[in-house]
């Protein structure tokens, strides 16, 4: 892989094989022994190939269900995706989602030190950095609460500042902005990740929101139809993604 | 300043390797966590065996008429090495399951999962161990000969727990009744891994089951380490070593193989 790309995706897809009656462990044998005989095939996507490079802002849109937050997994490697793909990285990731990352019944210290840890910070680095990180969250005086107590808002303004704290080089953002709480902190988490680009960080964002793809995106991908569509001008992806709405609504009306 | 407390500081003072930060954090909030919302806390690390040892050691002294010299170090040592691979191997099977928050959302080894989840058990052991001590100057108990050996036998004992808990939590992937299974399996094994017999009874009497079950040398070679007068049987440690790194390969290399299975699945 080239070293100014971040994320090398070669015909990468995904494909889940449903089983039908899997309430006891009888049917579940059974299923797992005929697996493409009793299961269902859902396949996702097929042949999606990318390059991102490093310190680029890539989005991806699509119609719920198409895969977004498939493909992140697959990315983050806690997927296996179909025979025949391949996904290379260069560099450290770290997968934003709402409400995940913490155990609940730890405190901010001691999540903070976890994921700091498993990030590949050192005891003393999470040390040294401690402090920024309650203050980019503005949880100074919940420090040692355990985290089931904070509302869904704190606890996406502590993964955020663990996450940008902790020096990951690829974030995989899915639909995290929604829930990062007040406007503010909206405003300073989405200026810095926009300083983090110039430092040569990767940021591959899944939303709803198109304004913020359109604002912040130098290339977009629109899952359509199991497929990947790339574009260099996030304004055409959106056009093509509204064009699909349009498109299955159309269906749905002739109907 | 919010200052970080003395329990994240002790790393300073040792050479720096991050991994073994990373496994050593996991293992500290996880044996924390167990004892979370217990007005003892810790306590009951070591009030669960202890209790265990006394109701067995009445059975056997008051019922059965045994009279074996520090026969109450005798089950001691026997229990709490039992106990703790019960766990180990039971906590293991779904470890994959409580830490999904983690292994979905940020890219690391997952087996460092497993590692640190041993060595938090280790960390119970450990109360169990100091128990054993206290135990011990009470009866004059001066410890084995063998004793240095005793690092090599919990390592053979860490290997094969992992081990077990990894398989285990393959095979629930698939069907999960095989932790029912398991706990059959695991009550058998607490009457047949000599616990309550000595080892060289059942290496004569049923030699293959001492090769079969590599708890019957682990727990003989842990008394001969800690306890006075107890046998230390080599071919059983060098089996049970030999034993515990196959089974620890294995284990290791379907893991990388089906772990991402067993994540999808949850």
């Amino acid at each position: 892989m080239r070293s100014d790309i971040a994320l090398s995706l070669r015909k990468v897809s995904k494909t889940f094989y449903l089983s039908e009656q899997t309430d006891t462990s009888f049917q579940k044998i059974k299923a797992v022994l005929n697996k493409r005989l009793s299961s269902k095939k859902l396949e996702v996507f097929k042949n999606i190939s990318v390059d991102i490079r490093k310190g680029e802002f890539f989005g991806i849109v699509g119609r719920n269900g198409c895969g977004k937050s498939t493909l992140l997994r697959l990315i983050m490697g806690s997927m296996n995706s179909d025979p025949g793909s391949s996904i290379e990285t260069n560099g450290k990731l770290i997968r934003l989602a709402l409400g995940l990352g913490f155990d609940v019944n730890l405190t901010a210290r001691d999540n903070i030190y976890l994921n700091g840890t498993i990030l590949g910070m050192t005891m003393m680095e999470i040390g040294e950095k401690f402090d920024d990180i309650i203050a980019f969250a503005q949880l100074e005086d919940f420090v040692d609460t355990p985290i089931r107590y904070y509302s869904s808002g704190m606890r996406s303004r502590l993964a955020f500042s663990v996450a940008v704290h902790a020096d990951a080089e690829i974030f995989l953002i899915d639909e995290f902005f929604g829930g990062v709480g007040d406007e503010s902190f909206k405003e300073k988490s989405k200026a810095v990740f926009q300083e983090r680009i110039v430092e040569n960080k990767t940021i591959v964002l899944v939303s709803h929101s198109l304004d913020l793809i359109v604002k912040n995106c130098d290339r977009v991908m629109v899952i359509r139809d199991g497929e990947g569509h790339v574009f260099d001008d996030p304004k055409d992806a959106v056009r093509f993604h509204k064009e699909s709405f349009a498109k299955k609504k159309n269906q749905l009306d002739s109907k | 300043m919010i200052k970080s407390k003395l329990g994240d500081l002790y790393l300073n003072y040792i050479p720096s390797n991050q991994r073994l930060e990373r496994i050593w954090k996991l293992a500290q909030v996880d044996f924390k966590k167990r004892y979370y919302n217990d007005k003892f806390g810790m306590l009951w690390a070591i009030v669960n065996p202890m209790s265990q040892m006394l109701i067995y050691y009445i059975v056997f002294t008051k019922f059965f008429n045994r009279n074996q010299e520090n026969f109450i170090l005798f089950l001691f040592g026997g229990i709490i090495i039992w106990m703790a691979f019960t766990e180990a191997s039971n906590r293991g099977s779904h470890l994959l399951k409580q830490k999904k928050y983690l292994v979905e959302n940020i890219q690391f080894d997952w087996m460092d999962l497993y590692y640190s989840h041993i060595l938090s058990v280790l960390l119970g052991f450990l109360f169990n161990l100091l128990a054993f001590g206290v135990l011990s100057i009470f009866y004059k108990n001066t410890g084995g000969p063998y004793w240095y050996l005793f690092p090599i036998v919990m390592l053979t004992w860490a290997m094969v727990s992992l081990s077990c808990g990894i398989l285990l939590g393959i095979v629930r992937s698939i069907i999960d009744d095989a932790i029912h299974v398991w706990n059959i399996l695991t009550k058998l094994g607490f009457w047949a891994s000599g616990i309550f017999f000595e080892t060289a009874f059942i290496l004569e009497n049923y030699r293959w089951a001492a090769f079969a079950n590599p708890f019957v040398g682990i727990i003989g070679n842990t008394r001969a380490c800690l306890l006075a007068n107890n046998e230390f049987f080599f071919d059983l440690f060098f089996w049970d070593l030999g034993y515990a790194v196959i089974l620890y390969l294995i284990s290791v290399s379907l893991f990388y193989r089906y772990s991402k299975t067993i994540v999808e699945k949850l």
